[in-house]
């Protein structure tokens, strides 16, 4: 026993050194991830997470770091494809129509542009912030973005973010709240719906636009998208498909599951 | 400093122990992802029409004319027909290679296949049909899956792609032994 004592802080020691020096051999590298939304007669509408999305008579995309426009005004054979890319390789991940503008999703910021003349997209503001994963949402005046960590997002803590963008050449951060895990969202009317990934999702009242406050957790699934139909709610995640009613955000109803196979 | 022998003894034990690693082999087993593969003549296939055999991985959703569109992670896209909410039915399932995301108008449905953007006549549910594709609009594609999912703790390992196996179209939870490769 009198040998061990001097043996242990040895074995300690070289213990340590086999942790440290040996057999890490590890490779890191970027994800791409994923957004979109569309409306109008006869168009659908997408949830959050898409990159493609359609406005007017024209099909947008956005792969990596660039933004395409094609013209389906003949559906059947989009044309006149626009393509502009983006400098500095901004990894773009979702993208949001609303009211003649594109709200891009990237990894470290979130482009407006301008698509008054819809195949040439035309640059309105940056917004920047700390590297994360980020779908956009907007309705009125305001922008609502999701800010997730992780291994390949970039930042240790997540955020919901309301983004004030009367004027969208200048849009300013108003609101920024503490996430779990946030994907998805969607805003429809009073409500809007935050996934929360393992966490299910959250339902905000957003009667003040840039005040979003939390009225219910929901769980019991992986939350990964939402699409907030009138009084209908559609949530997808590694479980199934969700349904739910609502008619305001104090008032969610389960209706149905497609549960996975 | 005076070394005494045992001190002598201690300090050659270590000495083996840590030249010991790198002359042996370790072989250890972790949790982790292998990738899942798609051959490259199957990723160039055009889209197929059948019966939807259920959910498996859903990703992507679209809502159009009370169907609902949800995108199975790299294999294709399920209709369901939505006109009851509470009674979903699972109908169609348009087999698409490598398809993540999805748009409609006017009864055409924009997709993509891999690194192609693919045009579908969904006018008829019943005679679904591709009627235009334009080549490698996403070259994104070609590099995209080669991470496992993210969003986990620390340290995921995971197989390394190997290009020769094909496409990786997705990742599988299981066993690895002597990953080389970590997030």
């Amino acid at each position: 026993m009198k040998t061990m004592k001097y043996f242990i802080p040895y074995i300690f020691y070289s213990a340590c050194i086999l942790f440290l020096g040996s057999c890490n051999k590890s490779e890191t590298s970027n994800v791409t991830n994923s957004v979109g939304g569309g409306k109008g007669g006869v168009v659908g509408k997408g949830g959050s997470m898409a990159r493609f999305t359609i406005g007017n008579n024209t099909l947008y995309t956005v792969d990596n770091n660039t933004i395409k426009a094609y013209d389906i005004t003949n559906p059947a054979n989009p044309s006149s494809e626009t393509a502009l890319t983006l400098e500095g390789n901004p990894m773009l991940e979702t993208i949001f129509y609303y009211d003649n503008k594109l709200f891009i999703g990237s990894r470290n910021a979130m482009y407006t542009y301008d698509v008054s003349n819809p195949i040439s997209p035309v640059h309105l503001s940056t917004y920047n912030h700390v590297l994360s994963c980020d779908p956009v949402v907007v309705q009125g005046n305001t922008a609502y973005v999701t800010l997730r960590s992780g291994n390949n997002c970039g930042r240790t803590q997540s955020f919901l973010d309301v983004i004030d963008i009367s004027n969208p050449s200048n849009p300013i951060l108003v609101k920024s709240i503490t996430m779990v895990s946030p994907y998805g969202l969607g805003v429809q009317g009073n409500t809007l719906f935050v996934c929360e990934g393992n966490n299910g999702f959250k339902v905000y009242d957003v009667s003040n636009a840039q005040d979003p406050v939390l009225v219910k957790t929901i769980t019991g699934m992986f939350g990964y998208d939402v699409i907030p139909l009138t009084n209908l709610l559609l949530l997808t995640g590694t479980n199934g498909l969700f349904q739910y009613t609502y008619t305001n955000p104090n008032d969610i109803q389960w209706i149905s599951t497609i549960p996975v196979q | 400093m005076k070394i005494n022998t045992r001190q002598k003894i201690a300090l050659f034990v270590s000495l083996l122990l840590f030249f010991s690693c790198n002359t042996q082999q370790q072989s250890i087993e972790v949790d982790g992802y292998k990738p899942v593969y798609i051959s490259y003549q199957e990723v160039n296939q055009p889209i197929s029409v059948q019966s939807s055999t259920g959910l498996k991985n859903p990703g992507k959703i679209y809502y159009y004319n009370s169907y609902i569109l949800v995108s199975d992670n790299g294999q294709g896209v399920h209709i369901i027909d939505n006109a009851n909410p509470a009674n979903p039915v699972l109908n169609t399932f348009i087999k698409i290679p490598m398809n993540r995301d999805i748009a409609i108008k006017n009864n055409y449905l924009y997709v993509d296949s891999y690194t192609d953007l693919v045009v579908i006549d969904i006018s008829d549910m019943n005679n679904i049909k591709e009627v235009n594709r334009i080549k490698n609009a996403f070259p994104r594609a070609a590099t995209e899956n080669l991470l496992p999912p993210k969003d986990l703790s620390a340290n995921v390992y995971y197989e390394c792609p190997d290009n020769n196996k094909g496409v990786v179209v997705g990742w599988q939870r299981t066993k690895l032994k002597n990953p080389k490769c970590k997030l």
